[in-house]
C-alpha cells in the first residue's frame, strides 16, 4: 500500500489535480483557437474550466473501468474513493500540459507527458493492488482501451454537450476546431500615391 | 582526496541548478514564443466567428527600376535585431552581389523573425533591453552572454514558423512583409519577373514557409537557396522551382535541420522534402569546410589556400551561378511561350 502517497494525497486533491491537468491541457492545445478567437478573459478561464471538468469526468471513466476490471478479477474488493485518491496522482506530470502550445517541441512534449503518467498510473495500479507490474499494465491498458471505447460510444452526445456548454460560456455559435486555422490566403497589393516605407 | 570530494559534489549539484534554470528558462521562452504571431494575427486581421480571413491590403509605393530582370529576397540568420542592422559579413555578400549582378535588385530589409516586420530594436516593450543586448554583444562588454538571447529568441521564432499550427500566420506575415518590399524595390506583379530567395540559417526556413504564398501572388517563378539552411520538409516547397542548399562541412547547425526535422529523415520516403530531393528539386551542395559563422562561415574572410579565393567570394560565386542559371532558363521559357504564341 502506497501509504506515503495516501497520507497527504485526499480523493478531492487528486480530483483537483485532474481537472487542473485537464485545464493544464486545454490550454496547451486549443489556447491558440482561443486566442485567435479574440475571447474575453473571463470566458477563456471559464471555457478551460469547462475543459477542466470534462477531461475529470474521462479521468473518472478510466478508473472507474480499472476499478471494475480489477474488482472483477484481479484482487480483493478496494473502495473506489480509494482507486481515484491513487490513479488521481498520476496525473501530477499532465499539470504541465499547456506547455504543448510551445512551438514543435509542444506536441512531442505532450505526448511524453502523457506516457510519463502512464507509467505512474500503472507503478502506482501496481502498488494499489499488490499485483506484478504485467498484470498492472495489463489492468491499465484494458481500462484504457474500454475507456476508449465508451468515449467514441459517447463522442456524439459529448460533443453536443460541448457545443452547448461553449455557447453558454463564450456566447459564440461553434466550437472552434484546428481545422478553422486561416487557410492559404492571396495577398491583395494596392499600390497608393503616398510615400511609405515598405514596412508594416 | 577527501576534500576534494564535497566540493566535486557542490559543483555537480551547482551544474545541475544551472541545467535545470536553463531547461525551465527555455520551457518559458517556448511557452511564450507563438503568442507574439497569435497576438499579431488576432490584432491586425479580422477573424470573426464563420468568416473567412480577408486578403492582406499591401499598400506601397513602386521604386523605378529600369532593365530589371531578376529580383532576390535576403533573409538573415537568428543573430539578427533588426532589417536595418545587417551584419558586416552581410553587408559583405550585399556588396559583392550588386557589384556582380547589376541587373539584379537585391531586397534585405525584411526582418524574417517577426510575422510584423519590426525589428526587436523597435518593440515597444523589450525595444531598450534588445538595444541593450546587441550593443553588449557587439562592444564584446562582460554582459556580451546577454547577446545570446537574441538567438534564442530568434530560433524559437524559426520554430514557431516550422510549426504546423503557427507556420501558416508566421508565413502569412513573412510573405505579407517580403511582398511590400518586392512592390517598394519596384517588382511589377504579374511581370513573371522570377524572385530568388536566399535565406541564411533560420530564415531559409522562413523563406521556405513564404513559397506557398508568394508563388501565386506573384505568379512567377520562385528559387530558394538555402545557405547553411535548417529546413523542415515544409509544403511551401510544392510552391519552388528548385532548392539548394548550400552547406559546410563543419557546419553542425544546417546538420540539425537533418536530425530535428522528421519529414527529412532519409528513410521517411514518402515526405514531401524527400520526394523532391528523389526528383532533383533539391540538390545539396557542399562548400568544402565551411562553417555556420565567423571567419571561416559561408560569408567569411578566409581564404582558401587552394584557390586563393575567400569562403565569401566562393559564396558569391555559387549564388551569382544559380541565380544567372535559374534567370536565364526563365528567359528562355518566356520566349519559347511567345514564339509559340
Amino acid at each position: 500500500m502506497p501509504i506515503a502517497v495516501e497520507q497527504w494525497f485526499s480523493a478531492s486533491a487528486a480530483l483537483l489535480i485532474i481537472v487542473l491537468a485537464g485545464m493544464s491541457e486545454s490550454f496547451g492545445t486549443d489556447g491558440m483557437l482561443l486566442f485567435l478567437r479574440r475571447i474575453n478573459r473571463r470566458s477563456f478561464l471559464a471555457s478551460l474550466l469547462f475543459s477542466g471538468v470534462a477531461y475529470a469526468a474521462g479521468a473518472i471513466a478510466w478508473i472507474t473501468t480499472i476499478w471494475l476490471i480489477a474488482q472483477r478479477f484481479v484482487a480483493e474488493p478496494i473502495p473506489l474513493q480509494f482507486v481515484v485518491q491513487h490513479v488521481g496522482s498520476g496525473y501530477v506530470p499532465l499539470l504541465f500540459t499547456a506547455f504543448a502550445i510551445a512551438p514543435y517541441i509542444g506536441p512531442l512534449l505532450l505526448y511524453t507527458l502523457h506516457a510519463w503518467s502512464l507509467l505512474i498510473v500503472t507503478a502506482i495500479v501496481r502498488q494499489t493492488y499488490g499485483i506484478p507490474l504485467w498484470q498492472a499494465g495489463l489492468l491499465v491498458g484494458c481500462g484504457w482501451l474500454l475507456a476508449q471505447l465508451a468515449r467514441r460510444l459517447a463522442q456524439r452526445p459529448n460533443r453536443a454537450l460541448r457545443r452547448v456548454g461553449w455557447r453558454l460560456l463564450t456566447g459564440s455559435p461553434a466550437l472552434p476546431q484546428l481545422s478553422d486555422m486561416p487557410p492559404k490566403l492571396a495577398l491583395r497589393v494596392v499600390p497608393q500615391a503616398n510615400e511609405q516605407d515598405g514596412r508594416r | 582526496m577527501s576534500d576534494v570530494l564535497p566540493l566535486v559534489g557542490d559543483l555537480a549539484r551547482d551544474l545541475l541548478t544551472l541545467a535545470v534554470l536553463g531547461i525551465g528558462a527555455f520551457l518559458i521562452g517556448a511557452f511564450l514564443a507563438p503568442l507574439g504571431v497569435l497576438r499579431w494575427w488576432a490584432d491586425g486581421l479580422s477573424v470573426d466567428q464563420g468568416a473567412s480571413p480577408q486578403p492582406i491590403d499591401v499598400t506601397v509605393q513602386p521604386r523605378e527600376h529600369s532593365g530589371v530582370q531578376h529580383y532576390v529576397v535576403f533573409l538573415g540568420g537568428i543573430g539578427e535585431v533588426s532589417p536595418d542592422t545587417p551584419s558586416a559579413d552581410e553587408q559583405a555578400l550585399f556588396q559583392e552581389l550588386a557589384a556582380r549582378l547589376p541587373r539584379l535588385v537585391l531586397v534585405h530589409d525584411v526582418y524574417a523573425f517577426s510575422p510584423a516586420n519590426l525589428g526587436l530594436t523597435e518593440e515597444h516593450v523589450l525595444g531598450r533591453f534588445w538595444r541593450w543586448a546587441y550593443s553588449s554583444k557587439l562592444n564584446h562588454t562582460r554582459f556580451r552572454v546577454f547577446g545570446n538571447l537574441i538567438n534564442l529568441r530568434n530560433a524559437l521564432q524559426v520554430a514557431v514558423a516550422a510549426d504546423r499550427r503557427y507556420g501558416p500566420l508566421y508565413s502569412y506575415g513573412a510573405a505579407s512583409a517580403m511582398l511590400q518590399s518586392l512592390v517598394h524595390h519596384g517588382y511589377q506583379l504579374g511581370s513573371g519577373a522570377p524572385v530568388t530567395l536566399i535565406g541564411y540559417s533560420g530564415g531559409a526556413q522562413i523563406a521556405l514557409g513564404t513559397a506557398s504564398l508568394l508563388q501565386p501572388t506573384l505568379e512567377a517563378p520562385i528559387q530558394l537557396i538555402s545557405l547553411g539552411g535548417v529546413m523542415r520538409d515544409d509544403p511551401g516547397i510544392a510552391a519552388i522551382e528548385q532548392l539548394y542548399h548550400l552547406y559546410g562541412e563543419h557546419d553542425p547547425i544546417q546538420r540539425s535541420g537533418g536530425v530535428l526535422f522528421p519529414g527529412r529523415w532519409s528513410w521517411r520516403k514518402n515526405t514531401v522534402w524527400n520526394r523532391a530531393v528523389a526528383v532533383g528539386k533539391i540538390k545539396f551542395v557542399n562548400m568544402g569546410p565551411m562553417q555556420h559563422t565567423d571567419e571561416h562561415g559561408y560569408f567569411g574572410e578566409y581564404v582558401d589556400p587552394n584557390d586563393q579565393r575567400s569562403y565569401l567570394t566562393h559564396t558569391c560565386d555559387r549564388i551569382c551561378a544559380y541565380v544567372q542559371t535559374f534567370s536565364s532558363k526563365q528567359r528562355d521559357r518566356d520566349s519559347f511561350v511567345q514564339r509559340k504564341e
